[in-house]
């Protein structure tokens, strides 16, 4: 119950950060996914049920397609293709689903074009970047929860 | 009998679990929108976009340009001297509007029509005169007055072309306009130009009352130049016995390199 509270606070300040603050910085430094990979490091030490909630919640606060396909894959990759819960496992998971989605989210985004919807796709080079910075970001949150783990463990 | 999976109590947890997570984001959201803690959340988001601002654009700065300590002085130098050069053309703005305002209030004042015209040359000191942007096109006529400020006669119309004109400045040797008094009604003298920043005043009878700190004006004496243009103030006068005019020093009270707009104004039969 606490956990859920607190992931969620944390949900949200982490979405106006993201919006308030990394969006305006230049373009490289503005296209860091800091939600998105919360959501990757929430899935791992938390758990499926919660890295999907927190993806939809994106999904549904930004209209974005490709959390939405985040939400959906990245359970079945942890359950059926990265079973191990290495560091490895999680950034297989969050660089193929995150590919995943940024490339459905940029189908869904040309069909939609196509029937007169107002909607740029995401171009390769901010998909690729975005690749980039969610692997950066969830090996360092990795390591980060690790070492929290570490100094609660040692304390207790 | 085994139980279904929904109604197991790890199901069941999870199921809690999720829905304390959207029902606390649902609050928040919420709260977030109501008159009471809108304020707040704005201003913290604002603050956060101010600061995210201006870091975003220390890092423009820095990685946009030369890192190095040299490449970043001499970026500073560029825009340091971008900034004095607004400065300048906002002080030269400011001082054409200023002008401007000044010639308006004459026409207004006065009543007179004129053609509004910017300087668009100048001639070295010894020829003492200015080129105009307006002509016979315009409606420029030779021989009429060229005037700056709030009435200070800068010259008269020496050449005319047909988009351009050449005003003769009141400094010019060659110069010589009928003058009286202020507040006077008959003509006193001539007064040219020098050359130089002083104007002469000739032809001046023995028994003229003129004295130094008088303002000297156009007496309209020939029927180009209206009465009462002003041309400067009398600084010294020389008076010998022997000789049969007197004579005067006359202080401009205009500096003609200090204009870039002028009022021509037609000559006083046509005027309105």
């Amino acid at each position: 119950m606490k956990s859920a509270i607190f992931l969620a606070i944390v949900f949200m300040i982490a979405a106006n950060i993201e919006s308030s603050m990394l969006w305006t910085f230049p373009w490289i430094v503005g296209m860091f996914p800091l939600v998105s990979i919360l959501g990757f490091v929430v899935l791992y030490r938390f758990g499926i049920p919660e890295g999907v909630a927190w993806f939809l919640a994106l999904a549904f606060m930004r209209m974005d397609v490709a959390a939405l396909i985040i939400a959906g894959l990245a359970p079945l990759l942890l359950q059926r293709v990265f079973v191990t819960r290495s560091l490895y496992a999680l950034l297989g998971v969050s660089a193929l689903s995150m590919a995943c989605g940024l490339i459905g989210a940029s189908v869904v985004c040309t069909v939609a074009s196509w029937f007169g919807g107002v909607c740029v796709p995401s171009s390769f080079a901010h998909s690729a970047l975005a690749i980039i910075f969610v692997m950066l970001g969830v090996y360092g949150g990795f390591v980060l929860v690790r070492s929290f783990d570490s100094f609660v463990r040692a304390r207790a | 009998m085994p139980r279904a999976w929904y109604s197991t109590e790890k199901t069941q947890s999870v199921a809690k679990r999720v829905a304390v997570f959207f029902v606390t984001i649902g609050i928040c959201w919420g709260l977030s929108s109501i008159t009471f803690f809108a304020p707040v959340v704005h201003k913290v988001q604002s603050t956060a976009y101010a600061v995210s601002t201006w870091m975003s654009g220390v890092l423009t700065r820095v990685f946009a340009n030369d890192v190095t300590v040299s490449g970043q002085l001499a970026l500073c130098a560029t825009e340091r001297d971008a900034q004095a050069e607004r400065a300048a053309n906002a002080q030269a703005m400011a001082d054409e509007v200023q002008e401007w305002r000044a010639l308006v209030g004459y026409k207004e004042r006065v009543g007179t029509s004129g053609i509004a015209a910017r300087i668009i040359a100048r001639s070295d000191a010894a020829s003492g005169s200015v080129v105009i942007d307006r002509g016979a096109n315009d409606g420029i006529v030779q021989g009429t007055a060229v005037i700056v400020g709030d009435g200070l006669l800068l010259g008269t119309i020496r050449d005319v072309h047909d988009t351009e004109s050449t005003v003769r400045l009141i400094e010019h040797r060659d110069s010589a306009i009928a003058a009286k008094v202020y507040g006077a009604s008959k003509t006193l003298g001539l007064v040219h130009g020098n050359e130089g920043a002083l104007l002469t005043m000739e032809y001046i009878s023995q028994d003229a009352a003129i004295a130094p700190g008088q303002t000297v004006v156009t007496s309209g004496l020939g029927g180009m130049l209206p009465e009462g243009l002003v041309l400067g103030v009398v600084q010294e006068v020389f008076a010998q016995e022997s000789a049969p005019f007197i004579q005067a020093t006359i202080t401009p009270l205009h500096d003609a390199r200090a204009y870039t707009a002028v009022i021509v104004l037609p000559k006083p039969s046509l005027a309105l």
